[in-house]
C-alpha cells in the first residue's frame, strides 16, 4: 500500500520533464526531414499537455480518493488494454495512411511512435511507482534511439537536458530509498546546496570548454602525442602539404575541382535534355534535303568541318513529327535507370529547362537566348541569391524546394518557375547565372555538375487571383511573337471554331484560358504512341480534329494553337515534371527520370509573367501553397463570419457556460439531490449510504474534502462527545446511522427491510440543512 | 429493521459502565487532566493486554499504576529494575522450612492483580524474560513447578527514555507482549495549580487514598463483555491493509504481527466498548493505533510520529462498503 502512496513531486516532476524531452527527441527523430524543427518541438509539446493534465487530476484523485487504486501493485486490466491501445495505435494509423494516402513510413518510426506513446501513457499515470520507473526507463532509450537518429543544436540541448533531469531522478530516487541510521535526523533533507554547487562546477568546466578560447581550451590535446595533422585548416596557407582554398582558387593554373571554362567541351556520357526528348518522345524523321553538287573554285574551299552535335547548335528546333519511341530495353530485374534528379518538396513540380515560341505547323523553334545578365543580387552572409524582378499580385506563399542534379547535363538550371531566391551548392559568383530564356536561369558556358545541390525558393500561383486578371486592355497585349505563327502556317479555321465553342459565353480573361485547359483533359486522351503520321503538316489540327489523342507535346501545341487564336500569348515549355507517384518514402525524394520529360504550356499575363497550364490529362500543376499564417487569418475570417451569422446563440451559449463554469456545483448538486429523492428506498442501508454520498459530496465541492483515511465521525464532528447519541446534531444522528448500518454487523444482516418514517425524516432533514453553503460557511473538518 | 437501526439500545446504563466509571473517576483523581491517558489505560485494562509507559521521572507512572490496583482491588506489587534484580525476586523461590521440612513456595511480587515494573529496562535481560512468561501465559514456573496467575493480572512497565546508561533496551519478543506504550507528558498549567493546592496540608507520604469500586471477579467478566463486542467485515479490512502497510512501509524495519494485530482488534473492542457501543468503527481502531503501533514496531525513536502518521494516511477508511452498497 506504501508503495502507492503518491510520490515524492520531484521525482514524479522529473519524470514528466524527462517523457517531455524523449518525446521531443523522438519527434525530432522521426520528422520528415524539410519539417521545421520548431513544429516538431510543438508537436511533442502538444502530446505533452493531455499527459500533463492526466497526471495532475490522477494525482489529485489519488489524494483524494485513493480507494481508486489498486493494492499491492495490482495494475488494473483497463490500464494494460489502454496502454496497450497507444502501442498499437500507430500501426492502425499506419493502415489507414496506406489506404488513404498510399504511402506509408518506415518501420523504425512507426516503432519508434508505438514507444513513444507508451512513454506518454506511463508519465500519465506517474502517480504510481511501478509507473514512475517504468516511465524514465522508457524515455531513457527513446532519447538513445532517437539521438542517433537526428542531429543538430536542439538535439544537444534535449541530450543535455535529459541528462540534467535523469541526474536529479537518480539521486532523488536513491535518497529516497536511504534509512538514515544515525541518532540525529539531520541527514534526512536532501543536499540541495551539495548538488548544486557540484552541478554548477561541472556546468562552468563544460561552459568554459564551449565557449572560452578555442587554443585555450584544447590545450591539451597539443600536449598529447599524434600522428600529426588536425582539424585546423587556414584557407591563406600556402607552401605546405595542402595549399589553402584561397591560393588554390587564385592561382594561375587551377588543378583543383572547380569549373573550368574547358569543361563543357570535354566528353560526357551524361544524358542532356535533347537525348532525354529522343529516348522518351523517339527521333525525329531526319528531313531528306535535296543536294545540288557544285564545283567550286580553289579559293572557295574550305576544310571540311564536322557539324557540331545537335544539342550544340544555335536555334535548336524540335520537330513535332517524329518516329514512334522504341520501347526501353528491358534490363535485368526491370532495374530503374538512374535518375537525372532527385527532388525533395513538395510535388507535382513543373521544372521548365526550354521554352519555344515560333510554330509552322510542324516545328517549335527554340525562343532566341536574351543572355541577358538576371537581376540577381547575393545575400549577406551566405550564398543565397535572390532574383530582384518586380512580381505581380498573381501568388499565394512560398514553396522551397531541394534539386540534386543526378545525371543530367544541362545548363539551364531545372528550378520552378517563379523563383524567389536560390542558392547552387556554395557558388555565390553572381556572372556566373544569367536568362536562357525569359523566366529560365541557366548557368553561363558551363552546365550543373552532377551531384549539385540547388535549394529554390518560389511563389506558388493563387488561381484565385488569376481569375481577376483584365486580358481585355489593349496596351498590355502580348509581344507579336507570342500572338502570331510563321508565314507558313495558318490556323485551320475549323480549330478557330472549336476555339469559341469551347469558351463561347465566357468573358475574355483566364476563365477562358481554363475553358480550352478544361476542354483538352477531357476530351483528348494521353497516348505517347499517337504520333502524328510523317507528312503532317498542322500537327495541332490533325490532333483537334482528327486523331483526338496524342502525346503531350501534341496536347501543350494544340493548348498553345487555340490559346493564340483566340488572343492569348503563349508559348510551349519543355522540361520535366516531377510526379508525386514516383516518391520514394526511403530516401524521401522524388526521382526525375528520363521518363519523366515533358511538354506544357505557359500563358503570358499582362504584366509579362508566365503561367504554366497543364492541358495534358494526367499531369497535374503544383497546388497553391498557404503559409501558416495565410491558413489562419483564412480560418479566422470564415470563423468570424459564420460567428456573425449566429450571434444570439453564440451569446447565449456564452453566457450558459459563463453560468456553468461559476455554479456548476450548484446545478449538478440540485440535479443530484433531485436523483436523491427519486432513488428507491428498499433497502436502508443502500438508503444510508446515498444520503450520505450527497452530503459528502457537497461537502468536497464546498471546499472541504474529507481525507480517505479520516473517518467521517472525526471530520464532520469536530468535538466527538464521548457519547454521539446524545449528539443534537442532525449531521452526527446520519453519521451514527451510517456507521451502524455499515460496521454492526446484525444490522447488516437485517438491512433489508423499508425505512422508517423516522430515518427518513432524519435523513431529508440533513440533506435540507447541510447545503452546499452551510458546508461553505463550515468549519468541518478544520478542527478534527 | 430500520427502526431498530434509529433506536438501537445502547448498554450505556448498565452495571457494568458504571464500574467502568468509577475506575474512570478515580484514575482522573489520581492522574489530573490526563484523561487521554487514562482513558488508554481503561482500554488496555479492559483488552488484559499489559502496559509499557515511557516517559519522564516524576509525571506520576507509579501513582498512576497504585490507583488502578486499589481501584479493581486487587493486590499491588512494585519491582524497581536494577541490575542486578534476578528472575527469583520477581517470580518467587523455594526455601526449606525447618519445621515441615519441606521446600516451600515464596511467591514473589509477580502474583498480584497489578505488577509495576519500575525501569524496567535496568533489568538484566535474564530478569526481563522471566516477566515473558508471566506476561503472555499468565504462569510462572519455579523448579519446574507451574504456578498460575490472576486471570486479571496486569502488568505496568515503566522505562525512562533519558538515561541510557546501565540499561538493556527490551527485545521485539519482550516488547510485543506489551498491547501499549503510553506516554503521560508534563500536565497542564491548571491541572497543576489544582494538584499544589490540593498538597496543602496533606502528609508527606503520596498515599494514595482509594477504595476499591470493583472486585477481580468482576473485572474479569467486564474483560470477557468486552471480548464480545462485534467487528464487522468491513472494519477487519480495515486492520489488515493497515496490517500490511506497516509491513511495507520503507521506514519500518518490523512489520505488524499476527499477534499484534489480534492485540490491536482487541482494543479497539475494548475502545468501543467504553464509548458505549456494541460494535467496532474505523474510530476505534484509529484511535487506539498510536500506542498499539508505537510499542512494536521498529522505527527510528524520531521518525515515529511521522511515520505512522504515513501509514494511519496510508490506508482509505472504509465509508462506502466495497460489496456495492452504493
Amino acid at each position: 500500500v506504501v508503495d502507492e502512496i503518491p510520490q515524492d513531486r520531484v521525482i514524479r516532476s522529473a519524470t514528466l520533464a524527462m517523457t517531455a524531452l524523449a518525446t521531443a527527441s523522438v519527434e525530432l527523430g522521426i520528422a520528415e526531414p524539410d519539417r521545421s524543427k520548431i513544429a516538431s518541438l510543438a508537436g511533442a509539446a502538444a502530446m505533452m499537455v493531455p499527459v500533463l493534465a492526466l497526471a495532475w487530476y490522477l494525482g489529485r484523485s489519488v489524494r483524494w480518493r485513493p480507494n481508486s487504486v489498486r493494492r499491492n501493485g495490482e495494475v488494473s486490466s483497463f490500464i494494460v488494454v489502454a496502454l496497450l491501445a497507444l502501442l498499437v495505435l500507430p500501426f492502425a494509423m499506419e493502415v489507414g495512411r496506406l489506404f488513404w494516402f498510399g504511402r506509408g513510413r518506415m518501420l523504425e518510426v512507426l516503432l519508434l511512435a508505438s514507444v513513444r506513446n507508451l512513454g506518454l501513457g506511463l508519465a500519465a499515470l506517474s502517480h504510481r511507482t511501478t509507473f514512475i520507473r517504468l516511465s524514465a526507463l522508457v524515455s531513457l532509450f527513446l532519447v538513445a534511439v532517437s539521438s542517433a537518429m537526428a542531429e543538430g543544436a536542439a538535439m544537444i540541448a534535449i541530450i543535455v537536458l535529459f541528462a540534467a533531469a535523469g541526474c536529479l531522478w537518480l539521486m532523488r530516487s536513491y535518497w529516497g530509498a536511504l534509512r538514515f541510521e544515525g541518532s540525529s535526523g539531520r541527514g534526512s533533507r536532501f543536499p540541495v546546496g551539495t548538488v548544486a554547487m557540484i552541478l554548477a562546477v561541472v556546468g562552468s568546466v563544460f561552459a568554459a570548454a564551449a565557449v572560452g578560447p578555442t587554443r585555450a581550451a584544447t590545450v591539451l590535446a597539443g600536449l598529447m602525442p599524434t600522428s600529426g595533422g588536425t582539424f585546423w585548416n587556414d584557407p591563406d596557407a600556402q607552401g605546405g602539404v595542402n595549399d589553402g582554398d584561397n591560393e588554390v582558387s587564385g592561382s594561375e593554373k587551377p588543378v583543383s575541382v572547380g569549373f573550368t571554362e574547358s569543361e563543357i567541351y570535354l566528353e560526357s556520357d551524361r544524358p542532356s535534355l535533347y537525348d532525354a526528348f529522343s529516348e522518351q518522345y523517339g527521333e525525329p524523321f531526319k528531313r531528306t534535303k535535296q543536294e545540288r553538287m557544285i564545283a567550286l573554285g580553289q579559293q572557295d574551299v574550305r576544310g571540311q568541318k564536322e557539324r557540331p552535335a545537335e544539342n550544340l547548335r544555335a536555334g535548336r528546333q524540335f520537330p513535332m513529327v517524329r518516329q514512334k519511341p522504341t520501347a526501353p530495353t528491358k534490363r535485368p530485374g526491370e532495374r530503374q535507370a538512374k535518375a537525372l534528379l532527385y527532388i525533395k518538396g513538395p510535388c507535382p513540380l513543373h521544372l521548365p529547362l526550354m521554352t519555344y515560341d515560333a510554330f509552322d505547323g510542324v516545328d517549335w523553334e527554340e525562343e532566341p537566348h536574351t543572355y541577358r545578365s538576371c537581376p540577381l543580387e547575393q545575400e549577406p552572409g551566405n550564398n543565397w541569391l535572390r532574383l530582384t524582378v518586380p512580381r505581380p499580385l498573381i501568388f499565394a506563399s512560398v514553396v522551397a524546394h531541394q534539386i540534386k542534379i543526378g545525371t543530367l547535363e544541362s545548363s539551364p538550371l531545372p528550378v520552378p518557375a517563379h523563383l524567389l531566391r536560390l542558392r547552387v551548392g556554395s557558388v555565390n559568383r553572381l556572372d556566373f547565372f544569367g536568362w536562357a530564356q525569359e523566366g529560365i536561369i541557366q548557368m553561363m558556358d558551363r552546365t550543373v555538375p552532377a551531384g549539385t545541390t540547388i535549394e529554390t525558393e518560389a511563389r506558388s500561383v493563387d488561381p484565385r487571383c488569376l481569375a481577376t486578371i483584365d486580358f481585355t486592355s489593349t496596351s498590355v497585349r502580348s509581344p507579336e511573337c507570342y500572338l502570331a505563327f510563321s508565314d507558313r502556317y495558318q490556323v485551320d479555321p475549323a480549330v478557330s471554331e472549336l476555339a469559341f465553342s469551347w469558351t463561347s459565353g465566357l468573358p475574355r480573361g483566364w476563365s477562358q484560358v481554363d475553358a480550352v485547359v478544361a476542354a483538352l483533359r477531357r476530351d483528348y486522351a494521353h497516348d505517347r504512341k499517337a504520333t502524328p503520321p510523317a507528312d503532317c503538316c498542322d500537327v495541332a489540327g490533325h490532333f483537334l480534329l482528327t486523331s483526338r489523342r496524342g502525346p503531350d507535346y501534341l496536347f501543350a501545341t494544340a493548348a498553345a494553337v487555340v490559346l493564340r487564336s483566340l488572343g492569348y500569348g503563349t508559348r510551349i515549355v519543355s522540361g520535366f515534371y516531377a510526379s508525386p507517384e514516383r516518391y520514394d518514402p526511403g530516401t524521401r525524394h522524388t526521382p526525375v527520370l528520363g521518363e519523366d520529360v515533358h511538354f506544357w504550356t505557359e500563358v503570358r499575363l499582362p504584366g509579362g509573367t508566365w503561367v504554366a497550364i497543364e492541358p495534358t490529362p494526367g499531369y497535374e500543376v503544383m497546388g497553391t501553397a498557404f503559409s501558416w499564417t495565410e491558413y489562419l487569418g483564412a480560418i479566422a475570417v470564415a470563423l468570424g463570419n459564420w460567428i456573425k451569422g449566429q450571434y444570439a446563440i453564440f451569446v447565449a451559449s456564452g453566457v450558459f457556460l459563463a453560468v456553468l463554469f461559476r455554479f456548476w456545483r450548484e446545478l449538478a448538486d440540485l440535479f443530484l439531490t433531485f436523483a436523491w429523492r427519486l432513488s428507491p428506498r428498499r433497502d436502508t442501508r443502500r438508503w444510508l449510504a446515498r444520503t450520505f454520498r450527497l452530503v459528502e459530496r457537497r461537502s468536497r465541492w464546498a471546499g472541504h474534502p474529507r481525507p480517505a483515511s479520516t473517518t467521517p465521525r472525526r471530520w464532520y464532528v469536530p468535538s466527538a462527545p464521548r457519547s454521539a447519541v446524545d449528539q443534537a446534531d442532525d449531521l452526527a444522528t446520519l453519521i451514527l446511522l451510517v456507521e451502524r448500518s455499515l460496521y454492526a454487523t446484525d444490522e447488516t444482516r437485517s438491512s433489508r427491510g423499508p425505512i422508517a418514517a423516522e430515518l427518513a425524516a432524519t435523513c431529508r432533514q440533513v440533506v435540507r440543512n447541510w447545503t452546499l453553503s452551510r458546508f461553505r460557511a463550515s468549519r468541518v473538518g478544520t478542527l478534527s | 429493521v430500520s427502526e431498530n437501526l434509529l433506536k438501537r439500545p445502547v448498554d450505556r446504563n448498565s452495571t457494568h459502565h458504571a464500574a467502568v466509571d468509577l475506575i474512570r473517576a478515580v484514575l482522573n483523581r489520581a492522574l489530573r487532566g490526563k484523561s487521554n491517558v487514562v482513558e488508554h489505560v481503561l482500554v488496555c485494562l479492559l483488552a488484559r493486554g499489559h502496559l509499557l509507559i515511557e516517559d519522564l521521572p516524576g509525571l506520576g507512572k507509579t501513582t498512576l499504576a497504585k490507583a488502578l490496583a486499589h481501584a479493581i482491588g486487587g493486590r499491588f506489587a512494585r519491582v524497581q529494575c536494577t541490575p542486578d534484580l534476578l528472575p527469583g525476586d520477581i517470580t518467587g523461590f523455594r526455601v526449606y522450612d525447618q519445621k515441615t521440612r519441606e521446600f516451600e513456595f515464596l511467591p514473589g511480587p509477580v502474583f498480584a492483580a497489578v505488577l509495576l515494573a519500575d525501569e524496567i529496562n535496568r533489568a538484566t535481560p535474564r530478569t526481563q524474560s522471566a516477566l515473558l512468561e508471566a506476561m503472555a501465559e499468565r504462569q510462572v514456573t519455579v523448579d519446574t513447578v507451574c504456578h498460575n496467575l490472576p486471570d486479571t493480572f496486569f502488568v505496568i512497565a515503566t522505562q525512562n527514555p533519558v538515561e541510557q546508561h546501565g540499561t538493556y533496551p527490551l527485545p521485539e519478543a519482550q516488547l510485543d507482549r506489551f498491547a501499549m506504550k503510553l506516554r503521560i507528558g508534563y500536565p497542564g498549567g491548571d491541572d497543576e495549580r489544582a494538584m499544589l493546592a490540593a498538597a496543602v496540608g496533606t502528609g508527606g507520604e503520596d498515599r494514595v487514598e482509594v477504595e476499591p469500586v470493583l472486585e477481580p471477579t468482576r473485572l474479569y467478566s467486564l474483560q470477557n463483555r468486552v471480548a464480545k463486542v462485534e467487528v464487522g467485515p468491513l472494519v477487519r479490512d480495515y486492520l489488515v491493509n493497515l496490517a500490511h502497510a506497516t509491513r511495507s512501509h520503507r521506514q519500518v524495519t518490523l512489520g505488524l504481527s499476527p499477534r499484534g494485530l489480534l492485540i490491536w482488534q482487541r482494543l479497539a473492542q475494548a475502545r468501543a466498548f467504553l464509548q458505549g457501543r456494541d460494535y467496532v468503527t474505523p474510530d476505534d481502531v484509529q484511535d487506539v493505533g498510536g500506542p498499539v503501533l508505537e510499542v512494536r514496531l521498529g522505527i527510528e525513536t524520531e521518525a515515529t510520529s511521522r511515520v505512522l502518521a504515513e501509514i494511519m494516511v496510508s490506508v482509505p477508511v472504509p465509508v462506502y462498503s466495497r460489496a456495492g452498497s452504493v
